[in-house]
């Protein structure tokens, strides 16, 4: 049993007399004004103008589809980076010896320490 | 259908009209919420500057949340009324002082006679005074239910609590409110009924 069950309910006067305050009380809501309708729409446009501007991924996706074809696509271009790979770990590669051929014979052999030994020998 | 999972469907429809950029569903949503968040607002803070800082600030959340909403989580109106209410509590906190029945506004829709007015201007502040006094469960459900005219089900569903609870609490507020009021009731002619 609740507590409003222990309370005599209010008479329809009792009612009335309560309903004419609560009446009164909801007139003394202020309404929006023409200021306030245009600030809210305000937000909302700029919301929706944010929602409407591509993010960043969207953005390089759209780069892509302009360039990626001069690089033969994806395939080109994976293409292109696998030999810019490679490039790097070759230069970066610490060699310490070369075999120099010439004509199908080994005119050099020996360390890099003397690069003018790779010139090839006049006469 | 009933009006309320009626009125849900159509909230849902709106904000999915303006997350894909309708304008005039903006439009629609502004002029269905910004009254009760703007009214709300005012009651908690007195003060309208603040009250409309605030009800902007609640439907600007919504504009951004409007992508994420999960449909069947909660009613538009029930998600506003607690975002409008912590706005307001924030406020209130900062300030440090609760607003004052003496700042509420002049009525919107004026009674025809100057006397019909006073008499309807005390009654307001007869009713927000004994309002305040009421435990602030009571004070929110009779608010709710009779000032902001909302349904039971609503109420139950912002307050999280049952329907009954709702009916109770309510019950139990009308009583106090009545006892509150009734040592003033000569003085403010609540037996003339204007409507």
């Amino acid at each position: 049993m609740t507590g409003s069950d222990q309370m005599p309910p209010l008479s329809p006067r009792e009612d009335l007399e309560l309903e004419a305050g609560f009446s009164a009380l909801r007139r003394t809501a202020p309404r929006p004004s023409d200021a306030l309708y245009a600030r809210v729409l305000a937000d909302a446009a700029m919301v929706q103008g944010q929602a409407r501007q591509p993010g960043l991924g969207a953005r390089l996706a759209a780069a892509w589809r302009t360039i990626g074809p001069a690089f033969g696509g994806w395939q080109g271009a994976g293409a292109v980076a696998a030999s810019a790979v490679l490039g790097i770990m070759v230069g970066y590669s610490a060699a310490d010896e070369a075999t120099l051929w010439y004509a199908g014979a080994a005119v050099y052999e020996g360390g890099l320490d003397d690069p003018l030994a790779l010139l090839p020998v006049e006469g | 259908m009933t009006d309320a999972a009626r009125q849900f469907e159509q909230d849902k429809r709106l904000l999915d009209r303006f997350v894909r950029g309708d304008a005039r569903a903006a439009e629609a949503l502004t002029a269905e919420h910004l009254p009760r968040c703007l009214a709300q607002a005012f009651r908690m803070l007195g003060s309208r500057t603040e009250a409309e800082d605030v009800a902007q600030e609640a439907m600007l959340r919504l504009w951004r949340i409007a992508p994420d909403w999960r449909s069947g989580e909660a009613r538009i109106s029930t998600w506003l009324y607690r975002v409008t209410a912590n706005l307001a509590t924030d406020r209130l906190r900062r300030r440090r002082k609760s607003a004052s029945i003496d700042d509420i506004a002049e009525p919107a829709d004026p009674s025809p006679s100057a006397e019909a007015r006073l008499m309807s201007e005390d009654r307001a502040r007869a009713l927000a005074a004994a309002l305040n006094a009421l435990p602030e469960k009571q004070r929110i459900a009779v608010t709710l239910r009779h000032v902001e005219e909302r349904g039971n089900p609503e109420i139950a569903e912002i307050m999280a609590l049952s329907v009954e609870a709702v009916e109770s609490l309510i019950a139990r507020g009308k009583r106090k409110l009545r006892d509150i009021l009734a040592a003033k009731a000569s003085s403010l002619n609540y037996t003339d009924e204007e409507t």
